[in-house]
């Protein structure tokens, strides 16, 4: 599990196209995304090793910003050369969100139109509901390890939930100092139960 | 609105949050609370991004054209580029911090609460459908075949759009 594998890494202008071929193919989200990234860099160019890429991936998801493009940074700098990040970053941007500003600019032409009113009827609610999809399955890692640990720590995870949740509807806390205090408290709960609690004798 | 000022809110954002969506909710409290925007153009943003190419968190490009056009679309994707330039520090620091009891409870925290507010504006979009069970039906099924991760993003978008097309037909 090496970190260092700069030599053999890919030319520029493949590694460019490395990531072309990802923005472009990567439709319907993450998921699509990070399997054809792992095609390409694992499977296909071997310039990873399984072992790292699950290792590099849990770093992304402890870094701030879209997982993905931490992805596309770490491996951008380890094996892309100089230029290897921001190549990354605009094979796997420039084309997709082209397209989305496309697609969304096409869509103010159309927004009025009969038609579309009448699909938004339908579309609002689907988005509604693959976001609540989207929460629960977010959800369920870090409530699967407070299960683990017990009642106490499972009340604390479902109060780390709700509490945030009161917070912004009804107590009109801006969203970003509730999600600030939530991880704060979350810190103080984990640290305080490995190295307080558990260390009296 | 200001393209500055879009840059700056979707950096704040994601930078307190990770994941394609997980700067949702801050989002939403910022434009559609602060009165920039409806929930109807932030739900139409979030479909757009689900239909598009490309990670997830690129909804923000077309929230950004919506709100501010061309520029704000711009401004969007490199609010949405630098945040996650921070993993080269967390790389750095990882080997150090990854086993520290607070760093695993500050993420699981931040995980957790990204939930709850999350649930809360889904809600919100919700909230203009109450008495509207076929939009109610919709969800629940949308939700559903979310979960089961049978059926790709894209085409339970599609669904909807036309089911809502056949009912305005009826």
């Amino acid at each position: 599990m090496s970190s260092d594998s700069q030599p053999g890494g890919p030319a520029p202008g493949e590694w460019f196209r490395v990531w072309l071929r990802i923005g472009l193919q990567s439709f319907g989200g993450g998921v699509t995304t990070i399997s054809l990234i792992r095609q390409e860099l694992v499977e296909r160019g071997k310039w990873v090793t399984p072992d790292e890429y699950v290792r590099d991936f849990a770093l992304c998801q402890l870094a701030p910003g879209v997982n993905i493009l931490g992805i596309a940074v770490i491996f951008g700098r380890r094996l892309g050369g100089r230029f290897g990040i921001p190549l990354a970053l605009a094979g796997l941007l420039l084309p997709s969100a082209t397209v989305t500003a496309c697609i969304t600019a096409g869509y103010v032409q159309v927004k009025s139109t009969t038609a579309v009113v009448a699909a938004l009827r339908g579309v609002m609610p689907a988005v509604a509901g693959l976001g609540i999809a989207t929460a629960l399955q977010t959800s369920q890692a870090p409530l699967r390890g407070s299960r683990e640990e017990g009642f106490p720590s499972t009340l604390v995870a479902l109060l780390l939930v709700a509490i945030p949740a009161v917070a912004v509807l009804h107590w009109n806390v801006p969203t970003v100092y509730v999600l600030l205090i939530a991880s704060l408290l979350g810190a103080l709960c984990v640290y305080g139960e490995r190295r307080i609690w558990k260390a009296k004798p | 609105m200001n393209p500055v000022r879009l840059f700056l809110l979707i950096l704040r954002s994601s930078l307190l949050s990770t994941g394609g969506f997980g700067n949702v909710p801050a989002l939403h409290t910022d434009l559609v609370g602060g009165g920039v925007t409806s929930d109807a153009t932030f739900a139409e943003s979030l479909a757009i991004g689900q239909i598009s190419p490309g990670p997830n968190g690129l909804w923000v490009v077309s929230l950004g054209f919506l709100v501010s056009g061309w520029a704000g679309a711009l401004a969007a994707t490199l609010a949405v580029v630098l945040p996650p330039l921070l993993v080269l520090l967390v790389e750095r620091l990882y080997n150090r911090v990854q086993d520290h009891p607070a760093v695993e409870g500050f993420i699981r925290g931040l995980s957790l609460a990204v939930v709850g507010v999350f649930l809360v504006v889904m809600g919100r979009l919700l909230a203009g459908f109450r008495h509207d069970s076929l939009a109610l039906t919709v969800a629940a099924v949308a939700c559903g075949l979310g979960l089961s991760k049978r059926v790709p993003v894209l085409f339970v978008v599609l669904g909807s759009a036309i089911v809502g097309i056949v009912a305005s037909k009826m």
